[in-house]
């Protein structure tokens, strides 16, 4: 048995076309609001904790770009020096 | 929904982008409500059980894996909330009148004859479907009524693909028997299981 063997069955294609029972739209709404409400709260502490990463990211950058800047900084002077004869 | 689009949604919603929700939500709410109120043969209980399902989707969004499909996991939360319910409900019997079933939509097409005649199909179906036993009940209306694959549905179950068609099998073969039966005045069958062989299932 496959799933193909059920694709042409009369009495599953008739329980296909049954109607759906609607919902309560009010309830429905409730529903959505809440999830809304909740969602908004996750976004929330998701920036709450992704400022603080911002940050430190930004720190952490211009200390690298420091970092790297003297360690080209030495290595001209010290060429200069050498240029220079001394 | 492709598998694609509902990546993408999921990584929104994990972001908390109410958008994505309210797509998710239009997609899903109408075929969820449609199986929880037949699964519990109670339109209030459906109505909590739904509500509990999308707040379950918003608080738990981060233990959905990539490749998760949304139908399977919004279909198994409220599959598994429905037989919570079920198992603690002692009276778990309701008939199918109390579904308050909709007025059928009817197109310009048909003639009245065939309206009437689908709307009693349609009755008949939801009597048979009410009447079952939920194990046999869910099967019918995850493949039947919401057009799932048995593979599909299988996950939502729990089961082997293998064991969700042949409970498919016996579950149709029932409905099948009862509905004949109906056809026959003095052959009413309380139940499509009394048209079948009874078999326990969890």
């Amino acid at each position: 048995m496959t799933d193909d063997t059920f694709d042409d069955d009369p009495l599953l294609a008739d329980l296909s076309r049954l109607s759906d029972p609607g919902a309560d739209a009010r309830r429905a709404e409730r529903t959505r609001a809440r999830c809304h409400r909740i969602l908004a709260h996750r976004r929330r502490e998701r920036r709450a904790w992704l400022v603080p990463l911002r940050r430190w990211t930004q720190v952490l950058e211009a200390a690298f770009v420091s970092a790297l800047a003297l360690f080209f900084l030495e290595g001209a002077i010290q060429r200069a020096l050498v240029l220079l004869g001394r | 929904m492709a598998p694609e689009i509902e990546r993408h949604l999921v990584e929104r919603l994990k972001a908390g982008d109410e958008s994505a929700f309210d797509l998710v939500y239009e997609a899903y709410r109408h075929r969820l409500f449609a199986f929880l109120c037949r699964l519990t043969r109670n339109r209030d209980a459906a109505e909590d059980l739904l509500e509990e399902t999308w707040l379950r989707l918003v608080s738990r969004i981060d233990t959905l894996r990539d490749e998760t499909r949304l139908a399977s996991w919004l279909f198994a939360v409220a599959r598994n909330l429905a037989f919570s319910h079920l198992r603690s409900r002692a009276d778990d019997f309701v008939s199918a009148e109390d579904l308050n079933p909709p007025e059928y939509e009817v197109d310009a097409g048909p003639s009245p004859f065939d309206t009437i005649a689908a709307r009693e199909m349609d009755r008949r179906l939801e009597r048979g479907l009410a009447a079952m036993s939920a194990s046999y009940r869910e099967v019918l209306l995850l493949v039947g009524v919401h057009g799932m694959s048995p593979t599909e549905a299988a996950v939502v179950c729990g089961v082997t693909p293998d064991a969700l068609r042949q409970r498919l099998l016996r579950a149709r073969n029932m409905l099948a028997r009862w509905l004949r039966n109906q056809d026959f005045a003095g052959q009413t069958a309380e139940t499509p299981e009394d048209c079948g062989d009874r078999r326990h299932i969890r």
